[in-house]
């Protein structure tokens, strides 16, 4: 090929592949959530939307920065609304969730809770479910377990799986074995902050499928030897709402040391028995 | 067309810029060459022989190329980053998906980076395989090998700046082979390190190292490299191509014989006091730098960035977890123009692997010009005169190359052998 084709295609690569920048650039995913949150927004509550709102397709990116957490949560920026109570008939990712009002945002952003990556603004970064990001999105009821992260109280109503594999856990005698919180033997692990274990920290023995923190515990708990052929830990023959229960409770033990001023008052933590006790 | 480019000529801004008339006359395109800063360090003429694509590959000017985007790019990234532990890998994501192109420069800068190691290797074996290091080139040589391992020093520096896992072990694998070294090697990682271990400090030093003065060095010696090309007479050639244009300035030297006086004078040159310029043959075989070499630069750089664009477009820039000392991945690789030592570090005692063969290697290298004086062979691929010095130096390319591949892709955990796919 003479250099006379060779400059002229690579100009026009050039040029096509500055272009593709340019318009990937200018088009980030998050545009068409913000369009379709702010078309919904127009159509269902046209009287509370404000004028300066009326002709704006978007609200531009979005975060929430959390000093106290050293957080920064551009979560709302897809899923705007989701703090806003004009949106509670809105489409599932845009809609007000009542719990939010007691939880606002600007206090606590949104990953501390749903976990996720929340400087990421595009899908499955920001869901954490993306390689190299050990704290996948809590879905469905997984969530469950964030409002154990702080609250020791039991919440039968608003988070009754935690509750139950907290319950699932005395009832089983699990500290016969496990230590949690100081109390408890030494068999098997400690179990603190085992809700922030990172899919490398687990034993995965030849399993090949997904490796999420999750699935490795609803799996160990369904068959303690499934990854691991000579686990002594007992079988409790435990049933799949059972699995999911300590699942939750598990995921709820997260290392996260939580600033005083977020912790529920009902539940700021009783002075801690000494090692040993 | 032309009346519209008249008038700009005739424009006295313009034509207090570009000081020389539109190129289609030999004047103006030597003027070209002369007028401008960048093109005159190019000769106004050039052989025909070094026009030839398939005996440079454009190699030089391409690692020139990628040194230049690997300075803007870094430019432009230096806005954003701030080399602290606390905050670094943060503005890695944040470069990635809020930062306006903060993803392409970021890319960029990281496959340029891949991209340079690479090319300067390559012209490093060009340059060997048609002996362009033969005399008067030698110290040429070793300036150009200086400037290899100056950029293995910058990709290995700014390999630590994300501060993910990736950069933390692979800088604690490299900082450890550095430490196999006797007697300095535990002081040297010390040194570079600011600390016993990776953090802050090394954070901070290598960050320094990267923007500052490792590119400080190497502009310098780049300049220093493709002066003395200029000097030495421009790119290597056979002998038989040679055009010699003997200088001969001292006066007083009575017994040396004159050359004969030049039947025909060059277009444009200057003449240094009325000294005679004398060549041994005419120069009929020498074409105008502009067009010709300008413009297939030109058509080299432009595919090169072309395929950058691309590559960065449809490759991000690896980010792996946040560092965590305590996590120790397993296995951890030093980056990856290092795996060839980091697989010989595995075989046994860490002084031949870490030590004695790359250093052997680099001084024997480094210095061949001075082993291998022959001055046959010159301009050419791979002369057969010079059978010997190429079989020996694609023998120890080849073990390299064979090791880093084996080190890159086909150790596992524990590194064991393992397979790719």
């Amino acid at each position: 090929m003479s250099f006379q084709k060779v400059f002229i295609l690579s100009s026009i690569a050039l040029l096509a592949i500055s272009v593709a920048w340019v318009v990937r650039e200018l088009n980030p995913p998050w545009l068409r959530y913000q369009e379709a949150y702010h078309d919904w927004l127009r159509a269902a509550a046209p009287e509370t939307t404000p004028a300066s709102l009326q002709a704006q397709r978007f609200s531009g990116l979005q975060q929430v920065g959390v000093q106290a957490l050293r957080r920064l949560d551009r979560c709302t920026t897809c899923h705007p609304g989701v703090a806003d109570p004009r949106a509670k008939e809105a489409p599932p990712m845009f809609r007000f969730r009542p719990v939010h009002a007691q939880h606002p945002m600007e206090k606590f952003g949104c990953t501390l809770c749903h976990r996720g990556q929340g400087r990421a603004t595009e899908v499955p970064e920001a869901h954490g479910e993306a390689p190299f990001w050990d704290e996948p999105l809590l879905r469905g009821v997984y969530l469950q377990a964030a409002c154990g992260q702080c609250h020791r109280e039991p919440l039968p109503t608003q988070a009754p799986l935690l509750e139950e594999g907290r319950q699932l856990f005395e009832v089983y005698g699990c500290r016969n074995c496990h230590r949690l919180d100081g109390r408890g033997r030494q068999v098997g692990p400690d179990l603190a902050g085992v809700g922030s274990k990172a899919p490398e920290d687990l034993m995965w023995g030849d399993d090949t499928g997904p490796r999420t923190l999750p699935i490795w515990l609803l799996r160990h708990f369904k068959d303690p030897r499934t990854f691991q052929p000579n686990s002594p830990m007992t079988d409790f023959r435990l049933n799949d709402a059972q699995a999911t229960a300590l699942t939750i409770y598990m995921l709820s033990l997260t290392k996260l040391e939580m600033p005083r001023a977020l912790l529920p008052s009902r539940s700021r933590p009783a002075p801690q028995p000494e090692e040993g006790a | 067309m032309k009346p519209f480019l008249d008038s700009l000529r005739q424009n006295r801004l313009i034509a207090s810029i570009v000081r020389h008339g539109w190129p289609n006359t030999r004047l103006n395109q030597a003027l070209v060459i002369t007028n401008n800063f960048f093109l005159h360090l190019h000769p106004v003429k050039i052989p025909r022989h070094a026009l030839r694509f398939t005996y440079t590959f454009g190699l030089g000017g391409l690692a020139v190329l990628l040194f230049a985007v690997l300075t803007i790019t870094g430019g432009l990234l230096m806005l954003y980053y701030v080399p602290s532990t606390e905050v670094a890998y943060d503005l890695m994501k944040d470069l990635r998906f809020t930062v306006p192109y903060g993803r392409l420069l970021r890319n960029l800068h990281r496959w340029a980076a891949h991209g340079m190691v690479i090319i300067v290797l390559l012209h490093l074996c060009r340059v060997f395989y048609t002996g362009a290091y033969k005399r008067p080139r030698e110290f040429n040589w070793v300036v150009g090998f200086s400037l290899f391992v100056l950029t293995l020093g910058l990709a290995f520096t700014g390999y630590l700046l994300p501060w993910d896992q990736l950069a933390y072990w692979a800088i604690n694998v490299g900082t450890e082979i550095l430490q196999t070294a006797p007697l300095i090697g535990k002081w040297g990682r010390e040194l570079l390190l600011g600390a016993e271990h990776i953090g802050q400090n090394a954070l901070l030093r290598f960050y320094a190292l990267h923007v500052f003065f490792l590119p400080l060095i190497m502009g310098l010696l780049m300049g220093i490299h493709v002066w003395r090309v200029r000097k030495d007479g421009g790119i290597s050639m056979p002998e038989s191509e040679l055009t010699t244009i003997v200088l001969d300035l001292d006066d007083n030297e009575e017994d040396r014989p004159r050359p004969e006086a030049p039947l025909k004078t060059y277009d444009l040159v200057a003449l240094p006091r009325g000294v005679p310029v004398i060549t041994e043959r005419e120069p009929e075989n020498l074409v105008m730098t502009f067009p010709h070499l300008v413009f297939k630069e030109f058509t080299v750089a432009i595919a090169a960035l072309a395929l950058l664009l691309i590559i960065s477009f449809v490759f991000d820039a690896p980010l792996e977890q946040l560092a965590d000392p305590e996590k120790t991945p397993n296995p951890a690789k030093a980056p990856w123009y290092f795996l060839g030592l980091q697989e010989m570090l595995s075989w046994g005692p860490p002084i031949i692997g870490g030590v004695i063969v790359p250093t052997v290697v680099s001084l024997v290298l480094m210095a061949l010009p001075y082993f291998d004086r022959s001055p046959r062979g010159v301009g050419e691929w791979c002369a057969s005169q010079r059978w010997r010095a190429v079989v020996l130096f694609t023998a120890v390319l080849l073990f390299f190359t064979i090791i880093t591949i084996l080190g890159t892709l086909f150790r596992g955990p524990n590194w064991r052998f393992t397979v790719p796919w």
